[in-house]
């Protein structure tokens, strides 16, 4: 992949060797991710069988998204970067370079954020128990998001009540459990999470925060449309401001990714354990 | 030290300490952005005393809250390690707070950065610690 093709063979200029080399490390990393994404779905299938609420296996679409970015950012880039013929035009050399320093530093930005969801997303789909979910958790939103404080709760579903499971930043003793009335139900305790269980699906940039009191929001987790558990995002860092459209991104990733994570471990924590047989799998398959 | 990042005579070292995975990946991946730079890891600071016993690091970026051996007492530990006791060191931490900053720096740190990290400071201080030059455009 090239970022300018000069269609003489030519040795590229310095910026656009530069530019090449960046793009050239940008896409062995997007391969390498799809490879692992892949690698993940294959196995995440392989373990459960049968399963509809499963991201699908074939990640074609994952990857027309990332080809289709990839060349978005290589026109952005040869267009602040190469642009016509250097003799077309009269630009001053230091504010070609300085434009260029720009974009390749907004360029880092990105790149840096798309490595930061696929890492993210990584791990969540890693953890096999519901301690590795909360430590997951609390790394992302500690150290990618910057919130210095906040609450996993839990469904119990039977009792329909939201239970302090974890808790950083602060006491979890000082959290009660919050009850759930479910739908059809008209004595609605806990209007957000009440809400949340109607809406049915991950949080998306757009979506209410949810709180009702002095948190910062309330982030459902969500998996196949069945609430697992709720994060009540208390407090940022000190030094972080507030969230960034990165941030949204991520949210709305720990929303569903999170949420499937949690229903896995449950799943897996409960399942029997039985060896692979041939006859039974391709039943399964044929099925 | 003065080095041009396309023509390094020596690849220059650097050790990332950080007890978090996904936090360890995303120092490592900006990190390897810079030319030149060979990044290796270690998961606390007991693990980083033991590979900077084996190998020759310039530079060393370290997490403070970690299990065993945090990141201000590693500091300490190679400010008093005549091997280390000149080699950058970065701080990575949550930790905001001015006092925490000033103690890091006092302890012998080179520099403080707080997360969540924004990957371009990061490529610039390394950089700049490291004296690698980038080519002119």
């Amino acid at each position: 992949m090239r970022v300018q093709d000069t269609g003489q063979g030519e040795e590229p200029s310095p910026p656009e060797a530069s530019l090449q080399d960046f793009f050239g490390r940008g896409e062995t990393f997007v391969r390498q991710l799809i490879a692992e994404n892949e690698r993940l779905r294959g196995e995440l299938h392989a373990a459960y069988p049968g399963r509809d609420d499963l991201p699908e296996a074939n990640s074609a679409s994952l990857i027309e998204g990332l080809v289709v970015r990839i060349a978005e950012l290589e026109r952005e880039a040869a267009a602040a970067g190469s642009g016509p013929e250097p003799s077309s035009h009269f630009v001053p050399a230091d504010a070609s370079a300085s434009v260029l320093a720009q974009r390749v530093e907004q360029l880092e930005h990105e790149n840096y954020h798309l490595a930061s969801m696929y890492v993210a997303g990584l791990q969540f789909h890693s953890a096999r128990t519901l301690g590795e979910v909360l430590q997951t958790i609390t790394e992302i939103l500690l150290n990618f998001v910057g919130i210095g404080a906040f609450t996993v709760f839990m469904l119990d579903e039977e009792r329909q009540a939201l239970f302090p499971l974890a808790r950083e930043g602060g006491d979890i003793d000082a959290c009660g459990e919050v009850p759930v009335h479910p739908e059809g139900n008209s004595q609605v305790a806990m209007g957000p999470v009440a809400a949340m269980i109607q809406r049915a699906r991950p949080w998306t940039r757009g979506d209410p925060a949810y709180a009702d009191d002095n948190a910062i929001m309330y982030l459902p987790l969500v998996s196949n449309r069945r609430l697992v558990a709720v994060l009540r995002l208390e407090a940022f860092l000190a030094q972080k401001p507030g969230f960034d459209d990165n941030d949204f991104s991520l949210l709305s990733m720990i929303s569903e990714h999170a949420g499937i994570a949690i229903e896995t471990a449950w799943i897996r924590a409960h399942a029997k354990a039985v060896a692979l047989q041939r006859q039974a799998v391709e039943h399964l398959v044929s099925a | 030290m003065t080095q041009d990042s396309t023509e390094t005579t020596r690849r220059l070292h650097a050790l990332v300490v950080e007890d978090s995975p996904p936090m360890r990946k995303m120092i490592v991946f900006a990190l390897s952005r810079i030319k030149g730079l060979v990044v290796a890891e270690a998961d606390d600071g007991v693990d980083a005393l033991r590979r900077l016993a084996g190998t020759k690091y310039d530079l060393i970026i370290t997490d403070i809250n970690m299990p065993i051996l945090d990141g201000l007492k590693l500091v300490k530990r190679l400010r008093a390690d005549e091997s280390y006791m000149h080699v950058p060191i970065i701080i990575i931490t949550t930790e905001g707070a001015a006092e925490d900053r000033q103690r890091a720096l006092a302890l012998g740190a080179n520099a403080y950065i707080t997360k969540p990290i924004q990957a371009p400071q990061v490529i610039k201080l390394v950089k700049e610690t490291l004296g690698i030059v980038d080519e002119p455009r």
